[in-house]
């Protein structure tokens, strides 16, 4: 079923909900808005849909096609009077405007009763969290510095398979040698500016990247380390090839499955692209985080719930809620989606060899950092991708004016 | 025309009227109200949710100083400019060659004028790759055996611009060629006589003697395609997305960005009032000059 018809179809029992609202006063009745609606997506969410009916609530799905259609959708009904039980938000300051217009209910006594802080990895309990209360179920979460490989192309090139981005320019050199276009790069100013944050923490250092984008340093942003990374940043650009503006994300990661590029910087949610072309993940395409040690950009999805007024709808919200922050449930939901099941007790014997990686790292201590959306608002974060995107387009353009222009910009920042 | 038609109370008029209420009350307040509303939280610190937090032109100021909001601004201005010019030269010659009394006339209209039905996006989306370096044209005349063969504007910051112009050039130009032709047909036969005994070549008679009669068609189309320009958005989106860089960004492509994924509302409604202002200052001497037009002719 496409997107459309589902939307439909949540409309229609929406409607029939209303008018059926006076009879089953007794149901446990929640309704979910989120934007999950690719085939894998909406089995993952449907996970939790079983779940939450087999305990015993009436689960009713809003899907909304596309992240800002589906987050404008849910920020109408909550500020129209007329808020869905959860709805869907990106992992970040998004939710925290919500939160302090006292939209949102505070999770501190469930995440108390079922230990959250323990479970979750702790950049992550801190995401979800404002001033020291839980707000949102951190749900499909990704790793965002991953870089992606072809694996037989390296070796018929005769490369390594680089540790750090120093590395990194060493082999695409060799791989520019041979012929073959050694970065895959998607032209969008979303991606341009992931790999430019990609270089920033790798490159620049996990101290650096944390000034920036926590602290709003503008000293941080004129420092040495920042330089280095944006030379770095400016050098990758020598090795895309010219048809890379405008391109959407799977067709870059299409040209590495296909033998045409070598490498791509991508989320770990590239891995379905290459799996779909039938390649095994640390056999025919590698992953990797280069400069690993100075850590693991976490970002992705969560659900919000809104405060509500009615009783029995607040008894649904909570089921809804311990259904969905439950590890067993939160690891099917990861399973489906290829996400990764960040939640301490959750299953990972049955992960493919990307995801396991991705699982290890992301929970050790100490390794996760939140990437761009997590740490910084979506505002400034599009200013900084105008920004960047200028930066990474104009090849030979000044570092000292990029870095000025970075700089007043972060420290202008609310 | 006589004034006091509008005020006269006849049958049938009740029922007009009655039809045109529901369009009238979407009008008043869908439109108008929703601008006004608008323009009111452009005035606010809002962000993600509107909050009445009034900060007088604040939102206007820090607009001003976006370089992203200058550089939509100045694309404009380029775009429209090259556009109109471009839309009307070509127009208006496909509508002359088309008035030579041709065979298969209604086929040749349907042709230039099928680009116009296709929406912005698809004609976005086959104009991209058509440009596109590694799929389009540079890439097959470079396999036809010209391998220095270089045509990459749409990836070329100071160029891009100018393969939107030609996209939106080829989709626009046959309507004004319908509505120049109208106006050409429109011209009173006698005329051609006259020019005909005189001996006026014709290319000198549609210079001189048909356009300068048919500027009221003329007008009409340029303000059309004005229009077309201030909301101009679907087709950068489908062609380059605003890129390389920023070098295609347009007006309405920031106010849409700044009020979803950017989730700045103030920001995006100072925006979007400024357009409003905009298209105002083209629409309203317009319709004075129309009104003008229509008194005298009366």
């Amino acid at each position: 079923m496409n997107a459309k018809w589902k939307v439909t179809a949540a409309l229609a029992v929406l409607f029939g909900l209303a008018a059926a609202s006076n009879a089953g006063a007794e149901e446990k009745r929640a309704e979910v808005i989120h934007w999950l609606t690719a085939k894998s997506e909406s089995a993952a969410i449907g996970e939790f849909a079983k779940a939450f009916n087999a305990a015993g609530g009436t689960w009713v799905d809003s899907a909304v096609a596309g992240g800002s259609n589906a987050k404008a959708t849910a920020i109408n009904r909550i500020v129209g009077g007329t808020p869905p039980s959860a709805a869907m938000f990106n992992l970040g300051p998004e939710f925290v405007e919500l939160a302090q217009g006292n939209l949102l209910r505070d999770l501190n006594d469930i995440a108390a009763k079922n230990d959250w802080r323990g479970k979750l990895p702790e950049a992550l309990a801190e995401a979800a969290q404002f001033n020291g209360h839980f707000y949102v179920v951190p749900t499909a979460l990704n790793g965002q510095n991953f870089v992606w490989y072809n694996k037989a192309l390296l070796k018929q090139i005769g490369a390594e398979e680089p540790k750090s981005w120093d590395e990194l320019i060493g082999v695409l050199d060799k791989v520019k040698a041979a012929g073959k276009i050694p970065l895959a790069m998607a032209g969008q100013k979303t991606w341009e500016a992931q790999l430019f944050w990609a270089v920033l923490l790798g490159n620049g250092g996990r101290d650096v990247y944390l000034k920036v984008m926590k602290g709003h340093s503008a000293d941080a942003v004129r420092s040495d380390a920042f330089r280095k990374a944006v030379k770095t940043f400016a050098h990758l650009h020598d090795y895309i090839d010219e048809g890379s503006p405008g391109r959407n994300w799977n067709d870059a990661a299409n040209m590495v499955i296909t033998g045409k590029a070598v490498f791509m910087q991508m989320g770990t949610w590239a891995r379905g692209e290459f799996n779909a072309a039938g390649m095994k993940p640390d056999v025919d395409y590698g992953c990797t985080i280069l400069d690993l040690d100075q850590g693991y950009q976490l970002q992705g999805g969560v659900f919000v719930y809104p405060k509500l007024s009615d009783k029995a709808a607040i008894d649904a919200q909570t089921l809804l809620i311990e259904t969905m922050s439950n590890p067993a449930n939160q690891a099917k939901f990861a399973s489906q989606n290829g996400s990764i099941p960040f939640w301490k007790g959750a299953d990972r014997s049955k992960l493919d060899a990307c995801v396991a990686k991705s699982a290890e790292w992301a929970t050790r201590p100490g390794l996760a950092v939140g990437a761009q959306g997590v740490l910084m608002s979506p505002a400034l974060n599009g200013d900084l991708n105008d920004l960047i995107s200028s930066f990474w387009n104009t090849p030979g353009s000044s570092a000292d004016t990029f870095v000025e222009n970075f700089a007043s910009t972060i420290a202008n920042a609310q | 025309m006589d004034e006091t038609r509008y005020f006269h109370w006849r049958p049938g008029r009740a029922a007009a009227a009655l039809a045109l209420l529901p369009t009238a009350f979407v009008v008043l307040f869908v439109f108008i109200g929703g601008a006004g509303w608008a323009a009111l939280v452009s005035f606010t610190s809002s962000r993600m949710l509107t909050i009445w937090n009034f900060v007088g032109f604040d939102q206007y100021a820090a607009l001003f100083r976006f370089p992203r909001w200058q550089v939509s601004l100045e694309n404009m201005v380029i775009f429209g400019f090259c556009f109109i010019l471009a839309s009307l030269v070509l127009g208006i010659l496909l509508a002359v060659f088309i008035d030579q009394k041709v065979k298969g006339e209604s086929v040749f209209r349907t042709i230039y004028l099928y680009s116009y039905a296709t929406s912005f996006i698809v004609v976005g989306l086959v104009w991209r790759w058509i440009l596109d370096p590694s799929l389009g044209i540079q890439h097959v005349v470079r396999d036809l055996g010209f391998p220095s063969f270089t045509f990459d504007w749409i990836v070329s910051q100071k160029m891009a611009i100018f393969t939107i112009v030609i996209a939106a050039t080829w989709h626009g130009a046959g309507l004004v060629m319908v509505i120049t032709l109208a106006g050409i047909r429109g011209v009173d036969a006698e005329i051609w006589k006259a020019l005909k005994v005189d001996g006026v070549p014709n290319w000198k008679a549609y210079l001189f003697v048909i356009l300068p009669t048919i500027r009221g068609s003329i007008v009409t189309a340029v303000v059309l395609m004005t229009i077309g320009v201030v909301r101009l958005y679907d087709i950068v989106v489908a062609m380059t997305n605003g890129g390389p860089g920023s070098a295609t960004e347009v007006p309405a492509k920031f106010v849409v960005d700044n009020l979803f994924e950017r989730q700045n509302i103030g920001l995006a409604t100072a925006a979007s009032t400024t357009l409003l202002v905009l298209i105002l200052l083209v629409v309203v001497p317009w319709a004075l000059w129309q009104r003008a037009r229509q008194r005298r002719m009366a």
